[in-house]
């Protein structure tokens, strides 16, 4: 699947997307409740906490 | 409604809010002209003033039919325009927050400085500049946290986050 894909399936832009792919951008819950709703997977296994180095 | 035109819906409103950035970017060039003005000849003053008009008919052409464009997408698509806010507008919204800290630190500036060398000049230059400096501050750094791919470039493929 295409960026593009998902970012018409949430109703946003590819660039959001692409933001949150490469880390630059952190989505708002609604957006990161899309995604997993959309991957049909927890949250949690699609966005997680970085460890503090 | 469809997919694609909740897609579509999303990129105009980026789009709009990229020209109104622009927009009042040409603004803050357009106060900064008229700043200029206290410090040059009559000849010069003339010249800055159609200038400013020239900028400023210019602004309406690149923003006025943007806007329009929203407005009546807005009122077609309630629900799409209701969608979760992405990049663009948290990076416009960015904009504002560090444009209005970094306005307040000008003025405290500002105020320093008009007790010094600036005393003669009027009040209504230093509104001028502020001004130019709070909406050439916020379209910049709203360039600068936007800058990056656009959203007419190549995709990139991935499957399960990963791309490919």
């Amino acid at each position: 699947m295409s960026q593009n894909d998902l970012a018409e399936a949430i109703g946003v832009t590819r660039k959001t997307i692409n933001t949150i792919e490469v880390g630059r951008f952190v989505p708002s819950t609604i957006i990161a409740l899309k995604i997993a709703r959309y991957f049909d997977a927890p949250l949690e296994e699609i966005f997680s906490l970085t460890d503090k180095p | 409604m469809t997919n694609q035109q909740k897609t579509s819906v999303a990129e105009q409103i980026d789009q709009m809010m990229q020209r109104v950035a622009l927009g009042v970017f040409l603004v803050a060039v357009a106060y900064a002209i008229s700043t200029l003005e206290y410090f040059v000849s009559a000849q010069t003053k003339d010249i800055l003033d159609i200038v400013s008009r020239v900028l400023g008919i210019f602004i309406l052409i690149l923003v006025f039919p943007k806007f329009l464009k929203f407005v009546i997408l807005r009122r077609n698509n309630r629900e799409a325009c209701r969608e979760p806010e992405g990049f663009v507008v948290e990076m416009f919204n960015q904009a504002t927050g560090k444009a209005f800290q970094f306005t307040f630190i000008f003025l405290i500036t500002l105020e320093f400085v008009s007790k010094g060398f600036l005393a003669d000049l009027p009040g209504v230059f230093f509104v001028k500049a502020t001004i130019s400096f709070s909406l050439a501050f916020f379209s910049l750094t709203f360039f600068y946290l936007n800058r990056g791919r656009n959203d007419s470039e190549p995709d990139d493929n991935f499957v399960n986050g990963e791309n490919t």
